[in-house]
């Protein structure tokens, strides 16, 4: 436990973790998540349609709950060794398009964000998607979210039973329906162990990395004396520098995730900045409803395992005199070895131990390195990403203590998301060529964040989609994200990045092929995930 | 390699007028040699060298600070209304008086030492200044972008004939007199951006014939670049202030804002400046020699074609025919200015296309400030291995937050408490403006005056 007593109050606010949905903050994080789409006519009996989600609202799970059930099962894991687990209910979480909310209260045209109000697919383009009809990533081919295929609300189930969940989502569409919500998506995402009950795939991506590791520590207590992110390292004397909660997590202001806060200072990274001001005051970003609040962005991303792991044979096969074997090139384009083990700290093999302890597969900062002495090598400076390639994604779209377009290394830290997706679809084995299943397969990439323009949109456009951003050395260390990145700027949506070999530089291309884009987008949307009094009292009034 | 200094993306106006590479050259020498040599001679940025006399005979590797057009100080005064915020710095502003980005800067004074009205600039503090034009309905019709340094006007200027048709290639559609492009009357100005060895800001006396870098045409073509801040002096003197070892009470400063404040090396609430000098210093401390790529200049890199729709929300397929380098190296990689206009004659739809019909971000084009968000900015930085470990340089100013703006840097002295609520401290502002909230500018080349 750590002491909050003496505690700045606009930094670090006692949040109502009894309001606050518990996946925004808290993070679900269990191995079986549903989602279900659901949208109603201009005509539906919106008095049936509220009384829906006044229960569906009355299970939304809080903040408080989700911390409560993370603290026991640190507890037992750190006594027992067992991992607890919830099998016999779910947790639950929901989220408002711009139109569900302008449909549901008098007073949504108040939120200014244009990318909430216009919707997932006007920004579709801008997000690098092909717009090309029929193409993979195009609107048109969208299961959800696309062309005239916009939900207003997604609900969110998840749990440790994966046929609880499937249940729960059954009656959950169910009971919609009864009240004039009909379902136009759904969708059960599970953790990849879940298919053949191997371990080794726990919390690991189609293309075999493990995922979500890098989460942002949040500021914030729970009571007078509590943090919400507990913390190991001691605060910085500079307030100007940022305050780490473990190494390699800094902690990042709560109003970047949850509106009505102060948000997090791009300059002096440990002082509060101003809050959002929220309706009546002037200039408000949203109604004052909308405190305690969060944007989602919901992106069903598939996953072209064939593609990927093709292109990669094929490029270490042009790198074989350099001895950069297929393994090797994807570790360098995700800035991680599919244990999930940082190349900041070993840029040459895999060390799987590394990739499974915490904080440690996350204790490396890129720009001055970071002395963690846990038995594995440290992260040394890399700023030319000798180590860590300047385009690998991990490093894209997070660059820690790095310089970028946006100014000194602090204003990275105005750009955190905070991520809560989940695979969909059956592994392939790993390293798979071919693919006979003909089943989809990818991520429910799903991200809460206090405005969608600084937060994912800036992530994708500004620095995944662009060559030199955030940082480039002409020839040597630019390039696009190749995990992710799309290039939308030209016809034939080619790539490129450069990767340190043997104390050079490779370039390489994407290739032209549609094929190229391995991950590409099937589906999405744009919401709002208010607090619990609010779903209650104002959006179910 | 050049043995010389070319003029800026290798532009080849000066093959008109030869003597004047002879002139361009010999002020680029001068600056970077004023930038490294103090004026006794003495080397004062040991790893900063000169791009025509590397201190090694290696390939160096070419680094790219990139940052965004649109102000990032109007970021922080406006969030998430760049359509405000550009609002407030789209036109020119009269010197003396307060900027969009809530600065104030000396006015210029006449021999009677009465503020000048005449002398406006264009409050844009990236590297990167835009001209508005609009219709008889006064939608935009047109964006012009420049990021030309005025030091290669001013060489341009020592020929008054060449100036002229330099300028009239530009402004194509209504004669230039010469007389509009130098001083009329005898003017001075306090350029609190510059100190002179005394540390005292220097007084910048300007006599008839001189050369007017904020004659009105420059103003409303956006022929180079008006804000007192936007320098390729300050540029070179960045890098080269960078290139130092900082340190306060002995314990290295690295990183931003106390970095850029340390010894006033930028300006701290830019994108820009604090990434260069953040990068550059990196480079330095790992034991490097840098310096700025010949040809020195700031270069509009690129522009994010995806952010642009139809007026109907559909995607632009070839937005080249709307976004049109003007002046740039033949490769097209160095970009010193462009425009955003819609070609006559062009319809959409059945109608005729007006350019605020098309949409930036999904909101129609109001104002400069929106393109200009969706533009990168950067420079050439050159990096060559094996410069000798420094001694450190101790700072003088600290970073303290604004008291209004709490992610607005002011740069204050090390040994001064940072401000409360109760006053900001902050540089003098304008003499002749007197009782208007200023926030502190830390601008340019040199040292800043603080109390």
């Amino acid at each position: 436990m750590s002491d909050a007593s003496s505690i700045d109050p606009q930094l670090e606010p006692i949040l109502p973790v009894d309001e606050i949905q518990g996946n925004i903050l808290g993070g679900f994080n269990k191995d079986h998540q549903g989602l279900i789409a659901l949208s109603f006519s201009d005509s539906a009996d919106m008095n049936l349609v509220k009384k829906w989600l006044r229960g569906f609202g009355s299970k939304i799970t809080p903040l408080s709950e989700v911390r409560q059930f993370k603290q026991r099962r640190k507890q037992m894991l750190a006594l027992d060794g067992i991992e607890l687990l919830d099998r016999d209910s779910t947790w639950k979480a929901i989220a408002f398009s711009f139109r569900a909310l302008s449909k549901l209260t008098s007073d949504a045209n108040l939120f200014v964000s244009s990318s909430f109000r216009n919707g997932l697919p006007a920004s579709s383009q801008m997000l690098g998607d092909s717009t090309t009809p029929g193409d993979r990533g195009e609107l048109s081919t969208w299961v959800i979210g696309g062309t005239n295929n916009v939900p207003d609300i997604l609900c969110i189930i998840a749990g440790d039973n994966a046929d609880l969940v499937a249940e729960d989502v059954d009656h959950t569409i169910h009971s919609a329906a009864d009240c004039g919500l009909f379902s136009t998506y759904h969708e059960i995402g599970h953790d990849l162990s879940f298919y053949d009950k191997n371990d080794k795939r726990k919390g690991h991506e189609h293309f075999g990395f493990k995922d979500g590791i890098s989460q942002p520590g949040i500021r914030g207590r729970v009571d007078e004396t509590h943090f919400l992110t507990e913390r190991s390292v001691p605060p910085p004397d500079d307030t100007a520098a940022p305050t780490y909660a473990q190494p390699g997590q800094p902690l990042v202001a709560v109003g970047s995730f949850v509106l009505g806060y102060a948000k997090q200072n791009p300059t002096f990274a440990s002082q509060p900045d101003v809050v959002d001001p929220l309706a009546p005051a002037p200039n408000a970003v949203a109604p004052v409803w909308a405190r305690n609040g969060s944007f989602l962005v919901f992106r069903r991303l598939n996953q072209d395992v064939p593609a990927f792991n093709n292109f990669l044979n094929d490029q270490a096969s042009l790198l074989k005199e350099q001895g950069v074997s297929q393994t090797q090139l994807g570790a360098l384009f995700v800035g991680r070895w599919k244990s999930g083990a940082p190349l900041a700290r070993t840029p040459r093999t895999d060390l799987p131990k590394l990739g499974k302890i915490a904080p440690g597969n996350n204790a490396f900062l890129y720009n001055l390195g970071l002395r963690v002495q846990d038995g594995f090598p440290d992260s040394t400076p890399d700023f030319d990403g000798r180590r860590c390639p300047v385009t690998g994604h991990i490093r894209k779209v997070n660059p820690r203590d790095l310089p970028t377009d946006q100014g000194g290394s602090n204003a990275t830290l105005t750009r955190r998301i905070l991520r809560r997706g989940i695979p969909f679809g059956p592994p392939l084995p790993d390293g798979a060529l071919s693919d006979e299943s003909n089943e989809s397969r990818g991520l429910l990439f799903l991200s809460y964040q206090r405005s969608i323009e600084d937060g994912f949109e800036f992530l994708a456009t500004t620095w995944m989609n662009a060559r030199g951003n955030p940082q480039a050395i002409l020839g040597v260390a630019e390039g696009f994200d190749m995990l992710v990145g799309a290039n939308g700027q030209q016809a034939d949506r080619q790539r490129m990045c450069f990767v340190p070999v043997g104390g050079t530089s490779v370039h390489i291309p994407s290739g032209s092929l549609k094929s190229a884009d391995w991950i590409y987008p099937t589906g999405g949307g744009y919401f709002f995930a208010p607090s619990i009094p609010t779903l209650i009292n104002v959006i179910a009034a | 390699m050049a043995n010389t200094f070319l003029p800026p993306a290798q532009l080849t106006d000066f093959d008109a007028k030869p003597a004047l590479y002879h002139a361009w050259d010999q002020k680029m020498a001068d600056m970077f040699n004023s930038a490294k040599f103090d004026e006794a001679g003495k080397d004062v940025r040991p790893a900063f060298y000169n791009p025509l006399n590397p201190p090694k005979s290696v390939s160096p590797q070419t680094a790219t600070p990139s940052w965004g057009g649109y102000p990032k100080i109007l970021t922080e005064l406006y969030p998430g209304d760049i359509i405000t915020g550009s609002s407030k710095i789209d036109s020119p502003v009269t010197f003396g008086t307060l900027d969009g980005e809530r600065v104030t800067f000396e006015p210029f004074l006449d021999k009677q030492g009465k503020a000048m009205a005449a002398q406006r600039y264009r409050a844009q503090d990236e590297y990167l200044e835009w001209v508005v034009n609009r219709d008889q309905h006064d939608n935009v019709n047109e964006i012009q972008f420049t990021c030309e340094g005025p030091e290669y006007w001013e060489t341009i200027a020592t020929d008054g004939t060449f100036l002229q048709q330099m300028y009239q290639s530009i402004v194509v559609s209504v004669p230039v007199p010469v007389g509009d492009l130098y001083f009329s009357e005898p003017c001075t100005w306090v350029d609190r951006n510059s100190v002179d060895a005394n540390g005292k800001p220097l007084t910048r006396r300007f006599v008839v014939g001189d050369y007017n870098p904020f004659n009105k045409w420059n103003l409303g073509w956006a022929v180079h670049l008006t804000h007192p801040a936007n320098h390729l002096d300050a540029e070179v003197n960045l890098a080269a202030s960078a290139s130092l070892r900082f340190t306060r009470e002995t314990q290295p400063v690295r990183t931003n804002p106390a970095l850029t404040c340390c010894q006033g090396i930028g300006e701290p609430n830019r994108s820009s400046d604090p990434n260069i000098a953040e990068q550059v210093n990196i480079h330095a401390l790992s034991g490097n020699y840098v310096t700025l790529r010949n040809p020195v200049g700031l270069y509009i890199l690129s522009i994010d074609a995806t952010r642009f729709k139809y007026p109907d929300g559909k995607s632009i397929n070839n937005f080249s025919r709307y976004f049109q380098p003007i002046r740039m190296s033949s490769d097209g990689s160095m970009i010193v200015r462009a425009a955003l206009r819609i070609p006559a004659g062009e319809t959409y739809n059945g109608s005729p296309l007006v350019l605020s019909q098309l949409q930036v971000d999904n909101k129609p084009i109001v104002s400069g400030g929106q393109v200009a968000a969706t533009i990168t900015m950067g420079l050439f930085a050159q990096v060559i291995p094996g410069a000798p470990s420094q001694k450190g340089t101790e700072c003088s100013l600290k970073p303290c937050p604004d008291p209004q703006f709490p992610s607005v840097i002011v740069p204050i002295r090390v040994d001064k408490p940072c401000p409360g609520h109760a006053g900001l401290e902050v540089i003098e502002a304008a003499s002749a403006v007197k009782n208007v909230p200023t926030l502190l500018t830390f601008r340019g080349r040199h040292r800043a005056r603080v109390r």
